[in-house]
């Protein structure tokens, strides 16, 4: 386009980017009626590098395990609990919003009794078949007799079909969990004694508001308030699930989308007006502002299928990167009115257009790590700088036909160059040299780095508080960790299971570990339950005879006809079985797998739990955690070397436009750079790979300053632009250092320091008095210097 | 092994000596019972099981200590015991090994139901009316008789109805299970003293 000659290429393409922009603006329309945004932070970690089925395990995990709203209420006794529980109940059913998980399993009981009892000589519990196996025909007759004379047999059925009480106890064990119906309530008990009542509730909302409302927030406390009522004021609460996770980081992030976005364009539009005095420049760069901004959702939801919460909360910052381009154009014009709009902007084309390419150069690097979110944000930003661009260079020379008009702001700022320090070698400078040595030197031997999680953690404290209370009264498993276990058919993965929780049976005796949960213990392989039936048959057998004899009867004879094995796929079909399925994959890419999940695991443990299952065939230990961390590790430091890499691509390519002045602009950035690094070891905030990353887009950002103040040699113009620019910038960024996401935050903070020092630092670094004549008719004449 | 039946059987037994001091629906009954600390007696015990031509008997004794659990040890016609304390549930086989039924310690399920059994014997009727149904008959004479019906599948699954009768003390329960066995226990020899002995309280530690 830089080549058009004459004005019609120019015209068309201006045309044609119309209609690009007519389509965008339909795209939006249809985009907001209903956005498809992502709230789920997993969705920001990469999953490239796993293999299909440890793929389907963790978005499985993600998906599945607790989707509904758990409340647990706890009251002085257990009346007042249930009081408040019901109250809570009631509220929550008068309004919209959230409906009762109805799961009240207790009357589905004799129906799960009788589904599985053609099975039952098949399923017995660890100590059961323990038990059976070393026991004598005495103690078994024993056993027998004891359970014929006790008051109740306790049985489910007929002594005879199941003379040594098996089945209750097999029963028993799957209840567990300490759970019971209690007044048509579900309750729990604490380890301190305390009773609670469980309440499930299901979301019928989508999670993303624009409004930034919390409707869920908002039902739960209106709930809350009328339990506490019913309790008399004593009432504690526990609350968690998804959806409330999802809730509260996407109110928090339309917050924030709307505070930096808002924000940062007013502040544009603001520098805009205040350097210009004109509507016009102000409508023009908002313009492409929002044709940069509705570009980039529509190209990342049309490439990527969606777009993420913090990729908007970040993409908010670029209103303070994009209005670069308009506003270099706009001051250019200022300092030089004479000279046409079309002829102007082919002037500005090659400083514009090499400051559009480090920035997208940068951002585009963020996107090398397999990291979605990153990838999202690197295909947002590049999207919306490029569009942004473009419509500038087109449009702007188009649309701007009146004349600039001076103003005291732009005029002030403009001649402040004249007046900034410059670098010379004399003592002050050396004295300033030595001390940022010194800072350099301390500081980065400071610096330590991390590869922690938790930087990408939106969720509100008391919300992450509450669910880990809820997850240890409810014996929970941790989704952190996990056994992934394959085979080749549904029968091997349930033998590999069994095989593994031998192996976990030993960690819990050992004390390592609480419990875990797998398929194969309600529902075990065909091999389990043939083995279990040949210790069962005998031995019920005998327990008959025996009795009748000792008690003078004939035998009595089982009722129950003969038993069948238990596949899993029927078994998972019953209500019973519902915890299990999200345990059970199934077949994922010729292969068959499930998870065993674990219950009490201690950190402290974490080694000895990972290794029980060595040696084990199918079984793989996943630590989900520790995955992340390493993944982050080892992209902080290719990232790092990236950086690096950087520094010498875009000092080349100042080598090859502005040879022996090239490190003027460079030299400023990479100062910069150390100094904000510097500043992290000094305050003691580790560097993460957000941090190298922020180092990134400093390098980008940071280079432009000194190209525009090389490119057009001493001129207050430019010097202008770069000031108005740099403005906007630090104020996106630093209100993106406000963000709750620790990430976002630390991201902000590095650039909010960085862009300010390559700001102050550049002019100083600019060419000696070697004025030009434009420079000089702007900055009229006084030059005392201060150096 | 098989918990399940054991502590069903507890609550059973509890039920009949503990006799609960603070009912809702058992108010009458409530009135009419003492509460004693320590109670002792004979136990004698019938069963008609479906499938068995003759009755199923038994005999025993027991000991109640209200604030430390309580011993049941049939005597005849074999010995063997359970024990129920703050901690644990206790049986001792005829061949004399020991076997810990429920272990407060070892899960938030167990330590539900071991205190759920001690309240039973502390005489807390609140808790048992959260499980069962009650429905008291008072009879001029000083007597009484009281339904019990369970309220949770749970429970369900292993009675259809519990009956107690009784004065001043639980005199007889009558268990009638879904399977359609039935089980008379009728008490004897009821009283207040001697106290404990160490080596019995011990037993309940």
């Amino acid at each position: 386009m830089a080549g058009a000659s004459g004005g019609r290429a120019w015209r068309w393409l201006a045309w044609a980017w119309l209609l690009a922009v007519l389509a965008l603006g339909l795209q939006q329309v249809m985009f907001w009626r209903a956005p498809a945004i992502d709230t789920d932070i997993m969705a920001l970690l990469p999953g490239a590098t796993e293999d299909a089925r440890l793929a389907a395990a963790n978005l499985r995990l993600s998906e599945a395990v607790t989707g509904d709203v758990v409340v647990l209420l706890s009251a002085r006794d257990w009346p007042t609990t249930r009081d408040a529980a019901h109250a809570f109940a009631r509220t929550i059913g008068s309004g919209k919003g959230l409906r009762p998980a109805g799961d009240n399993n207790a009357d589905s009981m004799s129906t799960a009794i009788a589904a599985f009892a053609p099975h039952r000589q098949g399923l017995l519990t660890p100590t059961q078949r323990e038990w059976l196996r070393s026991a004598t025909p005495d103690a078994i007759a024993d056993m027998a007799m004891a359970r014929l004379y006790s008051p109740v047999s306790g049985g489910i059925g007929r002594w005879q079909d199941d003379p040594l009480g098996l089945w209750p106890a097999w029963w028993q064990a799957r209840a567990g969990q300490g759970m019971q119906v209690r007044d048509e309530l579900v309750s729990v008990r604490g380890d301190d004694g305390r009773d609670w009542a469980l309440l499930r509730f299901k979301s019928a909302q989508p999670a993303f508001r624009l409004d930034g409302d919390a409707p869920l927030q908002t039902v739960l406390d209106a709930a809350a308030g009328d339990a506490r009522k019913a309790a008399g004021g004593d009432l504690e609460m526990l609350r968690g699930g998804v959806p409330l996770h999802a809730e509260a980081a996407a109110s928090r992030a339309a917050f924030e989308v709307n505070t930096i976005g808002l924000g940062s364009l007013l502040a544009v539009l603001l520098l805009v007006w205040l350097a210009f005095r004109s509507l016009r420049p102000i409508v023009l760069v908002g313009v492409s502002l929002l044709v940069g901004l509705a570009a980039a959702i529509a190209v990342t939801s049309w490439i990527l299928g969606q777009v993420h919460l913090i990729t908007l909360v970040f993409g908010a910052t670029l209103a303070g990167v994009a209005e670069d381009y308009g506003i270099h154009y706009f001051a250019c014009r200022q300092g030089r009115p004479e000279v046409p709009p079309r002829p102007m902007m082919r002037s500005l084309l090659p400083a514009l257009a090499l400051a559009l390419l480090t920035s997208v150069l940068a951002y585009l690097a963020l996107g090398i790590a397999p990291f979605p979110g990153l990838r999202q944000m690197a295909v947002f930003a590049t999207t919306a700088l490029t569009a942004t661009f473009i419509t500038a260079v087109l449009w702007f020379p188009w649309l701007d036909t009146g004349t600039p008009r001076h103003s005291r702001f732009a005029a002030r700022i403009a001649g402040s160059l004249a007046h900034w320090p410059r670098l010379r070698p004399n003592l002050g400078s050396g004295v300033l040299a030595l001390a940022a040595v010194l800072f350099i030197g301390g500081g980065l031997q400071r610096l330590q780095a991390s590869d922690d999680l938790r930087g990408l953690q939106t969720s509100p404290t008391a919300l992450l508080q509450d669910e880990i209370a809820i997850g240890k009264l409810l014996g929970l498993p941790s989704p952190a960790q996990y056994f992934l276990v394959e085979g080749v058919d549904a029968q091997a993965v349930l033998r590999n299971e069994e095989r593994l929780a031998d192996a976990l049976r030993r960690q819990v005796a050992a004390g390592h570990l609480q419990g875990w949960r797998a398929v194969s213990d309600t529902l075990p392989s065909l091999q389990r339950q043939q083995a279990d039936r040949d210790l069962v048959i005998p031995a019920e057998a005998l327990a008959r005879t025996r009795v009748a004899a000792m008690l003078g009867e004939p035998a009595p004879a089982t009722t129950t006809s003969a038993h069948a094995s238990l596949q899993v796929e029927d078994g998972l079909r019953q209500p019973l079985a519902a915890p299990l399925r999200p345990l059970w994959l199934g077949a994922v890419d010729g292969r068959h797998a499930s998870l065993v999940m674990l219950q009490g695991l201690t950190p402290a443990h974490l080694t000895a739990v990972a290794t029980a299952a060595n040696g084990i065939e199918g079984v793989r230990w996943i630590d989900r955690t520790a995955t992340f961390s390493s993944l982050l590790h080892r992209y902080r430091l290719q990232m790092g070397w990236l950086l690096l890499a950087g520094y010498v691509a875009v000092g080349l390519a100042l080598l090859a436009r502005f040879r022996r002045n090239a490190w003027r602009a460079w030299v400023p950035t990479v100062l910069a750079a150390l100094l904000s690094l510097a500043a992290l070891g000094w305050l003691g905030v580790p560097l993460q790979l957000f941090g190298v990353l922020a180092q990134l887009l400093l390098l980008g950002l940071g280079v432009d300053y000194g190209i525009f103040l090389l490119e057009h040699e001493g001129d207050g113009a430019s010097w202008l632009a770069v000031c108005l620019g740099a403005a906007s910038t630090l104020l996106a960024f630093g209100l993106l250092s406000l963000s709750a996401t620790p990430a976002l935050h630390g991201f902000g903070l590095t650039l909010l320091v960085g862009i300010s020092l390559v700001w102050l630092l550049s002019p100083c670094f600019r060419p000696h008095a070697r004025q030009n004549a434009s420079a000089a008719a702007l900055a009229k004449a006084s030059t005392s210097e201060t150096s | 092994m098989n918990r399940l039946r054991t502590w069903l059987v507890l609550i059973v037994m509890l039920l009949a000596m503990a006799f609960p001091a603070h009912a809702a629906d058992g108010d009458g009954v409530r009135s009419r019972l003492a509460k004693p600390a320590v109670l002792r007696g004979q136990f004698e015990q019938q069963k008609q099981l479906q499938g068995f031509r003759n009755p199923l008997k038994s005999s025993g004794d027991f000991l109640l200590l209200r604030d430390r659990g309580i011993a049941w040890n049939t005597r005849k016609p074999f010995a063997s015991s359970t024990r129920l304390t703050r901690k644990r549930l206790l049986a001792t086989m005829p061949d004399g090994s020991t076997q810990v039924l429920i272990d407060a310690g070892a899960s938030p399920g167990m330590a539900a139901v071991n205190a759920l059994l001690m309240a039973l014997v502390a005489g807390d009727l609140d808790a048992l009316a959260t499980r069962f149904t009650l429905k008291e008959t008072l009879r001029a004479d000083g007597g009484w008789s009281l339904a019990l019906q369970p309220r949770d599948a749970a429970l369900k699954q292993a009675f259809t109805r519990i009956v107690l009768d009784g004065d001043r003390y639980v005199r007889g329960v009558e268990i009638i299970e879904p399977a359609g066995d039935r089980t008379r226990i009728v008490f004897s020899d009821l009283r207040e003293t001697p106290p404990a002995t160490r080596q019995e309280a011990a037993q309940l530690d």
